[in-house]
């Protein structure tokens, strides 16, 4: 019993962590540009020199190993953090909608992954 | 002359609208599902380097995961994060339409609930960012 209490906790701290990776991609896409002149190379060196673009990508990644786990339900929470981060840090506004549509994704993911 | 004013009308459109960030992001979860599923196909051939190697699916399914994050940072660089993340969920669906045509599995009534949820809910998302992006709540 209490792996499983520790499994959860694991698995809320690693949802955060991609939640917080969603939100350094956000701050990090406004100084990406795609420049085509420069080629695929080109492009690809542009990713590695935004900061923000590669913290983002391994705290994603962190939350990739995690997702083999038994409780993937529990990645749904991701959508939470990250619209409470997003009204919170980012300043974006948030309607009714808006949280009923996260509500319903949240359901139907449960619903997809159980 | 002409090809000015339907410019002028697209900006406008553009401003009123997240169409692009929602373009964007959806094709990314079409890329990605579709290099989950490639990455599915390949898992049956990676017993040595050589196989690795000339593992077709397993490359193109590299390049989908790379087009796939590509178009996800240009799609948070036009639309916000609470618009654009949500729409993530949209790969469940795709991954199990295309695992229904590639390895005929069987998708059972709860996940088909599920992903009528996950639809509607996207589209509560975007319908929720149109009229914020109308200054109306």
């Amino acid at each position: 019993m209490a792996s499983l209490a520790l499994t959860i906790i694991f698995m809320i701290i690693a949802t955060l962590i991609g939640s917080f990776g969603s939100l350094f991609l956000k701050k990090g896409s406004a100084q990406f540009h795609l420049h085509f002149y420069k080629g695929l190379l080109g492009i690809f060196f542009d990713f590695l020199k935004n900061y923000y673009v590669i913290l983002g990508v391994i705290l994603l990644y962190l939350l990739r190993t995690e997702e083999l786990s038994m409780l993937y339900p529990m990645t749904s929470l991701g959508y939470v953090f990250v619209t409470i981060l997003s009204y919170y840090i980012l300043k974006e506004k948030i309607n009714v909608f808006k949280t009923l549509g996260i509500v319903s994704i949240i359901f139907g993911v449960v619903l997809v992954t159980l | 002359m002409i090809r000015h004013h339907i410019n002028k009308n697209l900006a406008r459109i553009r401003a009123m609208n997240n169409i692009r960030p929602i373009t964007l992001v959806t094709l990314c979860t079409v890329f990605t599902s579709a290099g989950q599923i490639l990455f599915k196909i390949a898992s049956g051939n990676l017993n040595s380097f050589h196989q690795i190697i000339i593992n077709i699916p397993l490359w193109i399914g590299f390049i989908c995961y790379g087009l796939g994050s590509l178009l996800m940072i240009l799609a948070l660089k036009y639309g916000d994060l609470s618009l654009v993340y949500p729409f993530i969920a949209l790969s469940f669906v795709w991954v199990n339409i295309l695992s229904i045509i590639f390895f005929s599995e069987h998708v059972k009534i709860l996940n088909w609930l599920g992903i009528t949820a996950i639809i509607i809910g996207v589209s509560l998302i975007g319908y929720g960012s149109s009229r914020l992006k109308k200054n109306i709540l």
